[in-house]
């Protein structure tokens, strides 16, 4: 088990929560379609990763990242050739012949044709080809459709064409979910790293994507995170106490996988030039760790995604969270009152900073506090002053 | 004394001999561990993590790439399947997402010919598609998975080519990093992203980063140590036995950059000037690129900056205040934006702040680029190295070394001459007749060779103090309060009083 802190982790490097698959092969196993909830690099992207290398078996499983695609009209591209790749084709002709004899004869038609033109040298229409196979094949095996970085795709079209188009989209999306010819053989999964549901929600199109089964992808629970730490210190050779794991993973608080890896990682490079572990290393691993910009800074660009004045409540709140650690709710309103801003707007900011994973209320409904004093400590000393 | 061309090597790391290179790649060892390492264990079914490898410019970067590609060459399971590709320096030129992958396949046919012939031909057949930046990838893929090959892309400043490409660029570069298993990026930067000013999505996060740190004092007896030859290494053990505080100033005048600390120590060990020339040479290099960086700042952060660089010793808030006629808080506020894009350095001095450019190689191009001729604050770097470096008596030596080997006509490069010569004058501590005899061989020397220079030569403290004698005699005090504030400006006598030689 490698340590990795950024991209999606894979393979072995994947620590396995087998309760969080069993919930979501009931939800496929039902029918139903899946979003993936999770605040920034809680690990989504890595499930999803989980579900193609492990769901091979008994479904056909595809992965496609489309937050490069800025038009409708790519998009559907995007998933067409995805399907027509030739790797993915060789992976279905001995466990789903007939969706593989499909895409090959498919494959065929287009081979000659530079462009990807039929016949009459027409464009394809990519949707309607796209739905057309998803109607038409009869597989064997239920086909599960992974869209990451979907409520990206959504976002660039809202940017780039139009907020029609992007509703289009979804309503389009949540046509093809409701037709039961495609639905009786096909999952879709959406994720993405700026939540789908306020992206939508802002261009009042929530009632698009409300018959989603959404799933949290919750934070490793202490027992998780402590065997994820001793294991991850284990496999990389660093020799360290249990209680030094608890030090470590009281720096955190909150276990999301990334912060026990970014951790983990600037104690390897201490225990390199020094092989040994004691708090004060850890305390300079967390130092070293929150001087790395890349790793906390969208915390702070996530905020743009609200409009000016609430950008401004947004950061005021959590400067002064940051800065005294928990704040009543009723010290939160009088911010209300000094940025003018609507009560109800700001009720929905502190509802998207806790649903985004900045704080919580959870253990007395009026205090409020960071998640981890990792972000705490990052965001008073980067934003806060 | 070595040549001017093998003295240039130890600066450009790419131009060194294998051998020699590997032999000389004595300090950063863990550096390099940690990155090949990671390399040997990698699962390369799945997408890796990607690096960035930071520091200032002669911080190590350039050194780093080149040992992991010959490591991995010679690694026997890595290099079975794993082709470093190593861009050039100009190459981060490069403005597309695609003229990079170009890039990639033009190198994979000239150097691994037998396994790519005509990949770059197979490329380009889709040039005229719609979305030939995405096919050029995809092919490329393609080629390598049916080879069973993968790449160890090595690009110097990626930071470049990374801020250049376009926002929808940038999406199909995450999209690829998230999802290919086709290759390893090990990129070097000088600057933190955070220096780019207006990034929005954060696609360095699949990039680990590794910073450089300054060299210690070990590192950096041992770069010393073994850069030089049998006599150099001599100079070094004597220094470290006898002085070491030297190289500890050394190091801390050019933060442990090592290519700095190399470049000025062999400024004093050498006294032909070639290694001043290389430094003369490297700073032209770096010029396009500090100048982007400056050009970068918004005008009030290149005012603050102008007038820290130009001073070249720390300045308090209050100072800089004054000097750009700013207020104090307002110049707080900037310093805090300054010190988070990394282009300062504070130190607390009891509760004030005192700021200092960061990067003391830039500072020194600041200098010989913008100081002003016939001013101080042109060598005013070197004056502060001669002076830690030296005793006042050795100075003293120096010059007078110095300006035999002018008097003897030595091939010496003149803007050395120039340089050095003024800069021990302004160090202060030589006699009164040392410099005027030091200045008025520089111009003899200068003169027939270089006009423009001999006419930059400050008086000598001799010749002012004559001056001054003539204007008292003929009872012009006024003139001599002018010329005593003027030389009081430069400060050039620390050591020497003037007024004593005043009757
Ligand atoms: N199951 C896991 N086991 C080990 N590490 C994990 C796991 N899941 C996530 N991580 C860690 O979290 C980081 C982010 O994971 P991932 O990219 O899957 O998150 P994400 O939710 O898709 O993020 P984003 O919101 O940016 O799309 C990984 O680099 C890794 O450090
Ligand atoms: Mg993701």
């Amino acid at each position: 088990m490698a340590i990795i802190a950024g991209q999606a982790v894979r393979g072995e490097n994947f620590w396995d929560r087998p309760y969080l698959m069993e919930d979501i092969t009931d939800i496929i196993e039902s029918g139903g379609h899946i979003l993936l909830v999770a605040p920034r690099r809680v690990g989504k992207t890595s499930l999803m990763y989980k579900i193609l290398d492990t769901m091979g078996e008994e479904y056909v499983v595809i992965y496609i990242n489309t937050e490069a695609e800025h038009s409708v009209e790519a998009f559907w591209e995007k998933l067409f050739h995805e399907l027509m790749d030739d790797e993915f084709i060789g992976t279905l002709s001995n466990k789903a012949n007939n969706l593989w004899t499909k895409l090959k004869s498919i494959r065929l038609s287009e081979a000659g044709t530079k462009g990807i033109k039929f016949g009459d040298s027409e464009p394809i229409d990519y949707a309607k080809a796209f739905l057309d196979l998803l109607k038409s094949v009869d597989t064997d095996k239920k086909l599960i459709i992974m869209l990451d970085e979907f409520s990206q795709t959504i976002e660039n079209i809202i940017q780039r064409e139009s907020i029609e188009k992007a509703e289009q989209l979804l309503k389009v999306h949540r046509e093809i979910r409701q037709n039961h010819k495609v639905s009786e053989k096909t999952v879709f999964i959406y994720a993405g790293s700026i939540g789908l549901e306020s992206v939508v929600a802002n261009i009042n199109s929530s009632k698009h994507i409300n018959d989603l089964a959404s799933i949290a992808v919750p934070p490793f629970e202490a027992e998780d995170a402590k065997a994820f730490a001793k294991d991850l210190c284990d496999k990389n050779g660093i020799a360290i106490e249990e209680s030094d794991i608890v030090y470590m993973l009281g720096k955190i608080e909150w276990y999301i996988p990334f912060y026990i890896q970014l951790l983990a990682q600037e104690v390897k490079r201490l225990y390199r030039r020094n092989p040994e572990v004691n708090e004060s290393v850890i305390d300079r691993a967390v130092e070293n760790a929150l001087s790395n910009r890349k790793d906390f800074i969208h915390w702070e660009e996530r905020l743009n995604t609200f409009s000016k004045k609430g950008r401004v409540y947004a950061k005021e709140v959590l400067s002064l969270i940051s800065t005294k650690k928990s704040v009543e709710s009723k010290e939160l309103s009088n911010l209300v009152v000094k940025h003018k801003i609507k009560e109800a707007e700001a009720k929905e900011i502190i509802h998207a900073l806790k649903y985004d994973g900045y704080i919580n209320n959870s253990g007395d409904a009026r205090i409020y506090r960071f998640n981890s004093p990792l972000l705490r400590i990052w965001w008073y000393n980067n934003v806060a002053n | 004394m070595s040549q001017t061309n093998t003295a240039r090597y130890k600066y450009t790391p790419d131009e060194m001999s294998q051998e020699a290179f590997l032999e000389r790649f004595v300090v950063r060892q863990e550096v390099f561990e940690e990155i090949f390492e990671e390399l040997v264990e990698a699962d390369y079914s799945v997408p890796n993590q990607h690096y960035i490898i930071i520091g200032q410019r002669g911080q190590g970067k350039t050194t780093l790439l080149r040992k992991l590609k010959i490591e991995v060459e010679k690694d026997k399971k890595l290099s079975k399947f794993l082709l470093p590709v190593k861009f050039s320096e100009e190459q981060y030129r490069v403005r597309q997402l695609c003229r990079f992958w170009e890039e990639v396949a033009d190198y994979l046919q000239v150097h691994y010919e037998e396994i790519f012939d005509g990949i770059l031909e197979g490329m380009e057949v889709h040039i005229d598609d719609d979305n030939y930046p995405v096919k050029c990838f995809s092919y490329l893929e393609k080629q390598l998975k049916k080879k069973k090959k993968k790449l160890l892309i090595l690009v110097d400043n990626i930071d470049e080519f990374l801020a250049k490409i376009k926002p929808e660029e940038q999406h199909q570069l995450r999209e690829i990093l998230l999802t290919s298993s086709s290759f390893i990026i090990v990129g070097g930067s000088t600057k933190m992203f955070e220096q780019q000013y207006d990034y929005s999505k954060p696609f360095y996060e699949f990039f680990k980063i590794i910073r450089l740190e300054e060299l210690s004092f070990d590192e950096s007896v041992a770069l010393l140590r073994v850069l030089g030859d049998e006599e150099q290494s001599k100079k070094i053990d004597y220094i470290v036995e006898h002085t070491p505080q030297r190289i500890e100033t050394l190091r801390r005048v050019t933060g442990g950059v090592p290519r700095t600390m190399v470049m000025l120590f062999d400024i004093f060990i050498e006294d032909n000037g070639n290694a001043f020339d290389d430094l003369m040479k490297i700073l032209d290099e770096v010029t396009p690129l500090y100048k982007d960086r400056m050009d970068d700042l918004p005008p009030v952060l290149q005012e603050i900056v102008d007038t820290i660089a130009l001073n070249w010793d720390g300045m308090s808030t209050k100072e800089i205040a004054k000097k750009t006629r700013m207020e104090s808080k307002a110049v707080s506020a900037q310093m805090k934006q300054l010190e988070k894009y990394q282009i300062v350095d504070s130190d607390a001095v009891g509760k004030n702040k005192i700021y200092i450019i960061k990067e003391r190689f830039f500072n020194i191009w600041y200098l010989m680029r913008f100081g002003r001729k016939k001013d101080r604050t042109r060598v005013e770097w070197l004056v502060k190295f001669l002076l830690s470096w030296y005793s006042p008596k050795e100075l003293e030596e120096k010059a007078k070394s110095f300006r035999s080997r002018l008097v003897h006509g030595d091939k010496l490069d003149v803007n050395y001459v120039y340089t050095m010569g003024e800069a021990l004058s302004y160090t202060g501590c030589l006699g009164l007749e040392v410099e005027h005899d030091l200045k008025q061989s520089m111009r003899a020397f200068l003169s027939p060779t270089n006009a423009e220079y001999a006419k930059h030569i400050t008086k000598s403290d001799k010749e002012l103090i004559e001056k001054a004698n003539i204007l008292y005699i003929k009872k012009e005090f006024k003139k001599i309060l002018t010329l005593h504030l003027s030389v009081l400006k430069d400060l050039r006598l620390p050591c020497v009083e003037i007024s004593q030689f005043l009757r």
